[in-house]
């Protein structure tokens, strides 16, 4: 997996480089941010997602959090955390986003998944094989869309980055067995959505 | 790390989620860089030192800064002998005609651009406004009078533009 591949800066025996990295940029090394941008990137665009539910506007919001972040590089403590702190920058603007966003709406429309009970009726082997249209793209959106505010973001850096409870837990500030009880309920909730909503019809 | 690293990583739910994540996020990876590029470098330019004006209105700056100047100069030149007040009583009423040597003329003007306009031919034209002060003074050094006249102008010069 392309995700798992990739170097994680957030473990112990690379965290070295970050912090040489966010000292660097501290000194308005343009090129150090840009190299920190490069690596946390992807897990800043998984965190806005998870609060926005929309590549583009968390595409927006992962922009200005690191302008944000350039410009106050000064104010982290800890450069080790530079993942946690970035993320905490792209969560507090999502959630403003969200605030002034009037016409996000959080309801989860269940009728979206009788496109489960088509791909079901072709007789696959497993009809989540299935969901590749753009519609059905749209209630795998909303299916993650109805979990709560910390199992999205874990299910999104699970999925889409790859990383580890650990390495979860250390950007949203949980221990990694909070993680791994969340993330198991998050996908029993997301195969029920997907899955049960065929029995049901 | 390796101990919590998930065990259902490729069942059909993660797949799933996966390829939608990815479709949703992957374009948008270094935009963010770019973003970061195109601010620094305009900070850097907005850091430099205070440039002279385009080609296109130095010529106008300099020519109306130098006028001022001109007129500056000259009515300091004549300042200190104007210096005393001139009492209410001395001052000359409208039906008053006193004939005083003048001492000071100046021409201010200033220019700027109307923009580009289609005349009724169809050509293209640039609008020039041109406004100018012409400035009169009168100073009579015994009578302690002193009068000034400003008339302004305001005109409209269209240049043809030429056309390829």
């Amino acid at each position: 997996m392309e995700a798992r591949n990739r170097q994680m800066t957030l473990t112990h025996e690379s965290s070295d480089s970050t912090e040489a990295l966010v000292l660097r940029a501290r000194e308005k090394d343009a090129d150090a941010f840009a190299e920190l941008i490069g690596r946390y990137e992807r897990t800043a665009l998984a965190v806005g997602y998870s609060v926005l539910g929309n590549g583009e506007n968390a595409s927006d919001v992962v922009q200005e959090a690191f302008l944000r972040a350039w410009q106050r590089m000064s104010e982290l403590k800890e450069p080790a955390r530079f993942a946690t702190w970035i993320c905490g920058i792209v969560r507090n603007l999502a959630i403003d986003q969200c605030r002034r966003d009037k016409h996000r709406t959080l309801a989860i429309d269940f009728g979206g998944a009788n496109a489960l009970a088509a791909c079901d009726q072709r007789s696959s082997p497993d009809p989540l094989h299935e969901l590749s249209s753009r519609e059905q793209q749209e209630i795998i959106a909303k299916a993650l869309d109805s979990l709560d505010e910390i199992s999205r973001p874990i299910v999104v850096l699970r999925y889409y980055e790859g990383l580890s409870s650990k390495e979860i837990g250390q950007i949203l500030e949980l221990s990694p067995q909070a993680v791994d009880m969340r993330l198991s309920r998050a996908r029993q909730q997301l195969r029920e959505m997907l899955a049960g909503s065929n029995a049901g019809s | 790390m390796a101990e919590n690293k998930p065990t259902e990583e490729n069942d059909s739910l993660a797949v799933v989620v996966r390829e939608h994540l990815t479709t949703e996020l992957d374009r948008h990876i270094g935009k963010s860089q770019d973003r970061f590029r195109r601010f620094v470098q305009e900070q850097s330019q907005d850091d430099r030192p205070m440039r002279l004006p385009s080609n296109r209105f130095r010529g106008w700056v300099f020519s109306v800064t130098g006028a001022a100047l001109a007129a500056c100069l000259g009515f300091l030149m004549v300042g200190p002998r104007s210096a005393v007040p001139i009492q209410p009583a001395q001052r000359p009423t409208s039906s008053t005609r006193v004939d005083l040597p003048w001492i000071q003329q100046t021409a201010d003007s200033q220019t700027y651009d109307g923009g580009t306009y289609i005349d009724a031919n169809g050509n293209p034209v640039r609008v020039l406004h041109e406004m100018q002060w012409d400035r009169t003074r009168w100073f009579d050094q015994n009578q302690q009078l002193r009068a000034e006249r400003v008339v302004p102008h305001d005109n409209v010069v269209y240049v043809k533009m030429k056309t390829y």
